[in-house]
């Protein structure tokens, strides 16, 4: 009786799968900029989800459930990375440190990417997610507001203030550009 | 710069993708310094979507779905073990729960206790009987036969001797042999102060048959005056 319920599970959580696996991802390279560690997580967030598949009521708000997971995780990941981050820098040899002539020779769209990725990671979660969200392809408001668990009114309000929030961090960066 | 008050309708305007309307939009048509502001606004927006876009939109591996399948397929047998596992220590578990019960039943059930031998073991391994001590110890042909005359109250006592040997498992006494069947009667009295319920109840081979106690027999001395022993 249990393993014929485990095996419906399993057969309803693959069918899934090739759905919301991409969507796992995204939302975790999102966060951490980093392809490898983006995978790491939506892995893992996808076998979290499945160990609670068959607790999951409402099978509908999957989606929404499994951005969360993998939202929540991708945070995780980016916080102990900053400290282990801030750990090497401290101990590291100066002489080894990249010197900022490198930098300088990135290209100004490239540049202006990683402002971009630096002040998107600055922001308030909540803004985050939904601004992620809603940056994703075939997601409408509607369908943020369902994943998040909010009224469409504050995802609209929230993907309002993260735009701008961002549109004051890059203003100048974005006309560094615009005179090249 | 921007005229001040027009500059959040035109941040907003510019935000939301949407051409700009009523007043805004015949101030911009006046104004060259908010026209450009707006334009620059746009190009600002444009650039965050666009850099938004490629950042949420990134390819998705193709290893990725190829990974959790591996992965679910590891952690559902892991489950399935794990659930096995858990059977055969809990059966496990009973059987020796079980046993262990059974065994406590056993050991408290009045009338099935099992005597205590110990503390009769204790005392009759004080004591053995003098023909083992003899075989162990001593063993001259020549010497049974001078004490041959100890043999009958031996063989009275042989059961007794017998019994005592068989919890024989401390270390021996050994005593002369005139004083075997004083302390044999000792070591019958003490056991019998010990084990008093038991030999009451079981009136088994352990009962010792009343001691037949040889008179000990002295030597006469042969007294030689000391005037004889001089002339010699």
């Amino acid at each position: 009786m249990r393993e014929a319920a485990q095996a419906d599970a399993r057969r309803e959580f693959e069918e899934r799968l090739a759905e919301c696996g991409p969507l796992a991802y995204r939302v975790a390279r999102g966060v951490l900029r980093n392809d490898a560690d983006a995978e790491d997580v939506a892995q893992e967030a996808l076998l979290r989800a499945y160990k609670s598949f068959e607790r999951l009521r409402d099978r509908n708000r999957f989606r929404g459930w499994l951005v969360r997971i993998s939202f929540r995780l991708a945070l995780d990941r980016l916080r102990s990375a900053k400290r282990r981050e801030q750990r090497d820098t401290l101990w590291a040899d100066p002489a080894h440190l990249p010197s900022q002539a490198n930098a300088e020779d990135v290209a100004a769209s490239n540049q202006f990417q990683s402002h971009l990725e630096r002040a998107l990671e600055e922001l308030p979660e909540k803004l985050r997610l939904a601004l992620l969200l809603s940056a994703m392809e075939g997601h409408t408001i509607q369908e943020i507001s369902e994943m998040v668990g909010v009224p469409v009114g504050t995802v609209k309000s929230r993907i309002f203030l993260a735009r701008k929030k961002l549109a004051e961090k890059l203003r100048c960066h974005a006309n560094t550009i615009k005179t090249r | 710069m921007p005229c001040e008050h027009y500059k959040d309708a035109l941040i907003e305007a510019a935000s939301t993708g949407a051409a700009p309307q009523g007043e805004l939009q015949a101030h911009l048509a006046e104004c060259t310094s908010c026209r450009e502001a707006f334009a620059q606004e746009q190009f600002v927006f444009a650039a965050i979507d666009s850099g938004l876009h490629t950042i949420a939109n990134g390819e998705v591996p193709p290893s990725l779905l190829p990974r959790v399948r591996a992965s679910l397929e590891e952690e559902s047998v892991s489950s399935g073990s794990w659930f096995t596992n858990r059977l055969v220590l809990s059966s496990a578990l009973v059987v020796v729960l079980s046993l262990l019960t059974v065994r406590m039943v056993w050991r408290t059930s009045p009338g099935q206790n099992p005597p205590d031998r110990t503390a009769n073991a204790n005392t009759a391994a004080s004591v053995l009987p003098p023909t083992q001590t003899h075989n162990t110890t001593t063993g001259p042909s020549k010497e049974k036969d001078a004490t041959s005359h100890n043999r009958p109250a031996i063989a009275v006592n042989r059961p007794a001797y017998e019994a005592l040997d068989r919890g024989k498992n401390g270390p021996e006494v050994l005593v002369p042999r005139d004083q075997e069947l004083l302390l044999a009667s000792y070591a019958r009295q003490v056991r019998e102060r010990r084990a008093a319920p038991l030999v009451a109840a079981s009136g088994d081979a352990t009962t010792l048959a009343p001691l037949e106690v040889v008179p000990i027999q002295i030597a006469q001395l042969d007294v030689k005056l000391l005037t004889e022993e001089k002339s010699q």
